[in-house]
């Protein structure tokens, strides 16, 4: 009995200086490594604007820049999400943040390839942001792909947003599958003030991209 | 009257079986701990991906991400230097316990969405701090975790121990001359073992006088 107790005891010792020297660990490394205690991590929020102020708005970003529309019609621009009701409301599920289900407007390898092969994409009329960790960017993304780790959205908020404000289109992606990234960092952009109606996820991603022999990049931008 | 311990107890009297479980177990949690330490975000986004723990609050998931890691290289430490040794091995045991129906709920989920493939043949990041791996392979090396934790929980001996030199208990093996540095007490006596409380020495004037007989009393 008496060991029963000191084993627990022990057990109870061991989980508080665990837990010590975790949050002192945390708070103590740099910051873009460091885990935000408070932050939640996976909320989606999303105010969907109605829809018919999409349309106004976009044209006068368009006049603004003086670039013509990206796309080609099936590049996506007169694809609305299928998710996207018109009236404006607010999503607040975590659930509602699948590729199945996501108020963003989805394209596929086909659009991206498009967009891609477009020109007016090298001047900085449609970009393309990588949602993925620093490490996989580095190790391979789309060619002119912007690096925005979604989870240390702040380091990039102020080289990433401005290219946002400028964009006419917007393709968002991570690796893929059944990640989540890439609709997170629409979110992120969103509250940053980038127009809801210029952002896209391409929901194959990177695996899908790197798999059809699409030209890749590797290293830092 | 001295009955002979059995060959597991004898065994275990040697100090190794507990010597070996400490190094293995410790050291891995050590380096696992470490590995996941590294990138904390990545852990987060793996742990969240499991789906088994609440959430909301979303303060909890980001507090286990932060307390897991650390915990599993203060639990590795421990074992490792040799102190505390059961109650971090009773804390792996209990993180086993919780990792191991968590690693097949996943698997058959994966094995689920890629069309039935052989349950071998499921690999996956499980966050576990060596990146892909399959499942049947982390299952076998999380059951040999497991023996290893439950051999320094249930270990009677402390040699090559921290605690025991901070004890005053013996470190070094029995065939090894040594003397309790606080009581002076012989440690290769043979009636000596492992664990037990240690003996009373007699009095030295008793004993003489014993000797004597009653007729120099």
């Amino acid at each position: 009995m008496r060991l029963i107790r000191k084993t627990i005891l022990e057990a109870i010792l061991i989980l508080v200086v665990g837990t010590a020297v975790g949050f002192t660990a945390n708070a103590a490394r740099a910051k873009r490594n460091s885990i935000r205690f408070d932050k939640d991590y996976f909320k989606i929020s999303v105010v969907v604007p109605p829809a018919e102020q999409m349309s106004p708005n976009l044209k006068e970003d368009q006049d603004a820049t003086g670039s013509e529309p990206a796309a080609e019609p099936g590049a996506g621009q007169g694809d609305q999400p299928e998710s996207a009701p018109g009236d404006g409301h607010e999503k607040e599920d975590s659930e509602a943040g699948t590729h199945a289900d996501h108020p963003f407007q989805k394209i596929t390898l086909e659009e991206v390839a498009s967009i891609f092969c477009d020109p007016s994409t090298e001047q900085g009329v449609n970009i393309f942001l990588d949602a993925r960790s620093d490490a996989l960017f580095e190790e391979g993304h789309i060619p002119g792909a912007i690096q925005c780790d979604r989870y240390r959205f702040e380091e990039y908020i102020d080289t990433v947003v401005p290219a946002c404000q400028t964009a006419e289109k917007i393709i968002v992606y991570c690796h893929g599958g059944d990640c989540e990234d890439s609709i997170l960092l629409c979110c992120d952009l969103m509250d940053a003030d980038v127009p809801y109606d210029r952002l896209c996820v391409f929901a194959g991603g990177w695996t899908e991209w790197k798999d059809n022999q699409m030209p890749v990049e590797e290293g830092e931008r | 009257m001295n009955e002979r311990p059995s060959l597991l107890r004898r065994l275990d009297q040697t100090g190794v079986p507990l010597l070996i479980a400490r190094l293995a177990v410790g050291g891995m949690f050590l380096y696992l701990g470490f590995n996941k330490f590294q990138d904390p975000i990545l852990f987060l986004k793996i742990l969240r991906e499991y789906n088994i723990l609440p959430e909301e609050p979303h303060y909890f998931l980001n507090a286990v991400a932060i307390v897991l890691p650390c915990l599993e290289m203060v639990c590795g430490l421990a074992l490792l230097l040799g102190v505390s040794i059961r109650g971090a091995a009773c804390t792996i045991a209990g993180m086993l316990v919780f990792f191991f129906p968590a690693l097949i709920s996943q698997a058959l989920k994966i094995q689920e969405v890629k069309g039935g493939i052989p349950f071998c043949d499921v690999s996956f990041d499980c966050g576990c701090g060596t990146g892909v791996v399959f499942i049947c392979s982390k299952l076998v090396e999380n059951t040999l975790l497991m023996i290893g934790a439950i051999i320094a929980l249930i270990s009677r001996s402390r040699l090559y121990c921290l605690s025991s030199l901070l004890m005053g208990e013996r470190f070094l093996p029995p065939w090894t001359p040594q003397t309790c540095p606080r009581c002076g007490h012989d440690w290769t006596a043979p009636e000596r073992e492992q664990g037990a409380e240690p003996i009373e020495q007699p009095d030295v004037k008793e004993v003489a006088l014993s000797a004597r007989g009653p007729s120099s009393t």
